[in-house]
Parts: C-alpha cells; sequence; structure tokens
C-alpha cells in the first residue's frame, strides 16, 4: 500500500472518529419533555399569620415565573419545560422550550452535581420493543435554579434535588425513551416514583413514550405578583418523556 | 414601690432575659433512626443503608459492626433552626463523638398553631464529612432533607412529643414515615418523637477499603426524643 494511500485511510479514519465523538456528544440530547407536579410548602406572605399554605406547583407554572408572567398565565402552551441530559451523563439542566420555534428560550436552573448508577442487566423486552440494547440507569442531580423574570413574577433562585430512573441507549449513550407500557421498575412504588396526571399538568401530546420518571425535593425563591416568598418542596414528580421538538 | 417588689421585677426580667438567651444560643440533639434506600455502580437491586450503618461508617467502624451500641446516630438543632447537623452521639458518655454531615442554610417555615406547639417544616441541603478511617468512612456527599419538627411554643426550641400527637395530614405524600424497629433499632423504648422528614442525595463512602459511590434515591429519618 503506497504512503498515500495509508495517509487518506488514516485522515478518513481519524475524521470518521472525530465526527462520530462529536455526534455523539452532540446528539445530546434533544430535550426531553418534562411535565411536573410538585407540592410546594410557603409561610402565607399576605398577614401576620404564621400560617404554612399548601401550594400545588406544575412545569406550566415553573415556566411562567421564569419568563416573568403570572403564574397561572395560559397563553404560551408551547412554551414548555424539558430536561435536557448530556449523553455521558456528566450535567442535567430544566430549560424552557419553545415547540413552535423549535428553540431553547431560557434555562430554568443548571447543572451543579449529577450521579448515576447504571444496571448491567439489558432489559430484554424493551431491547426486544426498541430492536436495540438498553439499560435502566438511576441518578440524582442536583439542580441551580436561575434567577429569571421580571420585578412582579420570577424565580429567584433555589436549588432542586432530582432522584430518579431513566433510560439509556447502549449504543448512543443518550438517554432514550421507551414505550410507556414498558417504562416500568420495581422500585417505582417504594421511592414514590410516579407519572404526572394530565389534570395536574397538561401536555398536548399523547403520552406514547417516555424516558423516565423522577422525585423532586428543593426550595424555591420565587415572585409572584411582587411578593417575595421561600417555597419548600418535600415531594414533586417529573415525567420525563420523549423528544421536546415532537408533538404526536 | 417597696424594695422587694423592685427586687422581684427585677428577677423577672433577668428570668425572660435569660430564657430568651438560653433558647438563643441551646442546640438540641434529638436520637435519629434513618432508613436510606441505596443503589451502587453496577447492580440494579437497593440495599438498606439505616442510621447505624451511618454512625458505624463515620466512626471508622465496617458498617454492619456491633460493637458499639451507645454510638447512635442523632440530629442537632438550634432554637432559631438556622442550621443543623448530623452526629454521632455516644449515649454513654452523652457526647457528640463525630459529625456526620452539617445542613449551614436551613431553609424553616413555622406555623402557629393555637394551644398547640408550633409545626416546623423545613429543608436542610447536608453536606457530608470526611470521618473515619482509610478502611471505613465516609468521604464526602450530600443529602438533600425535608421535614417537618415540632418546636415549643414559648421559646420556639425544638420539642419530643408524644408519638400518639405527632401526626400530620401531608406524612403520607410528602413521604414522611418511621423507620421500623427491624431496620434501624432504637435501644430506648421511646413514646416520643420530634418529627419526621425524607431525603435523597449521594455518599462517597469507603468501606473495607473500597471505595464507592452511593445514590439515595428516597430515605426517610425519625426524630425521636431529645438526648441529656
Amino acid at each position: 500500500m503506497s504512503g498515500k494511500k495509508l495517509l487518506l485511510i488514516g485522515a478518513a479514519g481519524l475524521a470518521g472518529f472525530a465526527a462520530l465523538t462529536v455526534w455523539a456528544i452532540n446528539t445530546a440530547n434533544p430535550p426531553r419533555r418534562t411535565t411536573a407536579s410538585l407540592t410546594g410548602v410557603a409561610q402565607r406572605p399576605l398577614t401576620q399569620l404564621a400560617t404554612i399554605d399548601v401550594l400545588p406547583l406544575n412545569s406550566a407554572n415553573l415556566v411562567n415565573l421564569a419568563l416573568g408572567r403570572r403564574v397561572g398565565d395560559t397563553n404560551f402552551p408551547k412554551q414548555v419545560l424539558a430536561l435536557t441530559v448530556t449523553c455521558d451523563l456528566t450535567a442535567a439542566n430544566l430549560i424552557i422550550f419553545d415547540q413552535s420555534v423549535s428553540n431553547t428560550l431560557a434555562t430554568l436552573a443548571t447543572n451543579l452535581s449529577f450521579d448515576f448508577v447504571q444496571s448491567p442487566i439489558v432489559n430484554p423486552t424493551i431491547a426486544q420493543a426498541l430492536g436495540s440494547t438498553n439499560q435502566i440507569v438511576r441518578f440524582i442531580a442536583r439542580l441551580q435554579i436561575q434567577p429569571s423574570g421580571s420585578v412582579s413574577n420570577a424565580l429567584r433562585g433555589g436549588v432542586l434535588t432530582v432522584a430518579g430512573r431513566a433510560h439509556r441507549d447502549t449504543v448512543t449513550g443518550c438517554l432514550a425513551p421507551v414505550p410507556v407500557h414498558l417504562d416500568t421498575d420495581l422500585y417505582d412504588k417504594t421511592f414514590l416514583l410516579k407519572d404526572v396526571p394530565r389534570q395536574k399538568d397538561r401536555d398536548k401530546a399523547s403520552l406514547i413514550d417516555r424516558t423516565g420518571l423522577a422525585q423532586v425535593i428543593g426550595v424555591l425563591d420565587v415572585v409572584a405578583d411582587y411578593v417575595t416568598n421561600t417555597v419548600i418542596i418535600p415531594t414533586g414528580n417529573l415525567s420525563i418523556r420523549r423528544s421536546a421538538e415532537i408533538i404526536k | 414601690m417597696k424594695s422587694t417588689r423592685w427586687i422581684f421585677l427585677s428577677l423577672t426580667g433577668l428570668a425572660v432575659i435569660l430564657t430568651s438567651a438560653y433558647a438563643l444560643v441551646t442546640t438540641r440533639t434529638f436520637r435519629t433512626v434513618a432508613q436510606f434506600y441505596t443503589f451502587t455502580q453496577g447492580k440494579n437491586t437497593a440495599t438498606t443503608l439505616a442510621g447505624s450503618n451511618l454512625a458505624n461508617l463515620a466512626m471508622g467502624r465496617a458498617a454492619t459492626s456491633t460493637t458499639a451500641p451507645n454510638q447512635v446516630l442523632a440530629l442537632t438543632l438550634p432554637c432559631d433552626f438556622s442550621s443543623a447537623s448530623l452526629v454521632v452521639y455516644d449515649q454513654s458518655t452523652a457526647h457528640i463523638v463525630a459529625t456526620v454531615a452539617n445542613a449551614g442554610d436551613l431553609t424553616p417555615l413555622v406555623q402557629i398553631v393555637t394551644n398547640r406547639d408550633n409545626q416546623i417544616r423545613f429543608l436542610a441541603q447536608f453536606q457530608i464529612n470526611h470521618v473515619g478511617t482509610p478502611a471505613n468512612g465516609l468521604l464526602g456527599g450530600y443529602l438533600t432533607i425535608a421535614g417537618r419538627l415540632h418546636a415549643n411554643r414559648t421559646n420556639g426550641c425544638p420539642e419530643a412529643v408524644a408519638i400518639r400527637l405527632d401526626h400530620d395530614r401531608h406524612d403520607h405524600n410528602f413521604g414522611d414515615q418511621d423507620v421500623p424497629r427491624s431496620v434501624d433499632p432504637d435501644s430506648a423504648h421511646t413514646n416520643l418523637r420530634t418529627g419526621l422528614a425524607h431525603g435523597a442525595g449521594v455518599i462517597n463512602a469507603v468501606q473495607n477499603g473500597i471505595t464507592n459511590t452511593i445514590l439515595i434515591p428516597y430515605g426517610f429519618l425519625s426524630i425521636r426524643g431529645v438526648q441529656p
């Protein structure tokens, strides 16, 4: 084999490897549409009474506050919450994704830490359904709420600890959705993992595929109608679904 | 005004000041039992880490050691709820012998209930300390813990109440539950409890010389009576 030919093959191989690597890193991550049902507790702000109120919050409420709108605003149904996780499982972010233009509008919470363990057992049922291998990843992410919004309605800060499980495509390394009837786990009930009912957080698309489920504990610093308050989230559920870019 | 009356008023004032100062500076230690579900790399089966296992690791012993039953997990809280620590408390000497984790930024919410104790809801972000020995110990990590506590109506300090009175309508939904005796035994047959809590986190630990990252997707704590 001539030197030129070897050089060409080497260069092509290198380029291919680099391209694959870049692809693996960048494919990272179609953002996954994520619905939420959080239960907040907060001190009642407008009276002198020391009373703790229980406040339900969903992903639409969080998106509204982060974009400076009133918590119950319904004018922008295509601006939705989504979760991104890098394919090497080093970081997760909660973002606001605009489905009308297929673009990320803002980052609601950024990664502080991401830890995971993965099962060596390939789920044969899911592998058969997908035509590929598939693994369960259990993860715990700590996310820092980013200050965003307006003077009247905003998220000022806070931290969320998100503990959950998700399916991972062993070829790309990325988290991947599976048909929802296959997305079950022995420990879901024990760990309080459950889907978010439609009446608690509306998702325009039908629930056909799901990437995983997670539980949330944390605290949010919130401004709602000019009133600042600290909201403890003792519990909350996240349903991590399909790619946020697709509406079936 | 007679001098005896002045003396009485002065003494009353002094008592109020001393009580307030006591409430401000006093930190109380509560026996705490815990059950954490854990996962480690390469396994898809959850195992249980009890409060006693954490105390053992913090003291440099094997997690399942039973040689020091008097060294138990406890939670310390100041009366202003500004911080919290998970500690190993030696019941035989009535001293804290190790600090498992500190939370310097406790978020407390207070609800005053007429004719009852104050109710506290809190969120604590504990940083696990580097404690133990090279063979068995805790190397770091964090626990995010949310829960509820009782506090004295007069001085604001956390305090235990009879277990039959310690219930909350949100316990089930929030994942707060007591810890079974079979998981984390408590030698004291107490009928007192200060509150319940639950949480999630990550612990880096070394056990029998092997370092591991332990994921805790869910766990719960029962905060019981005050320690002497």
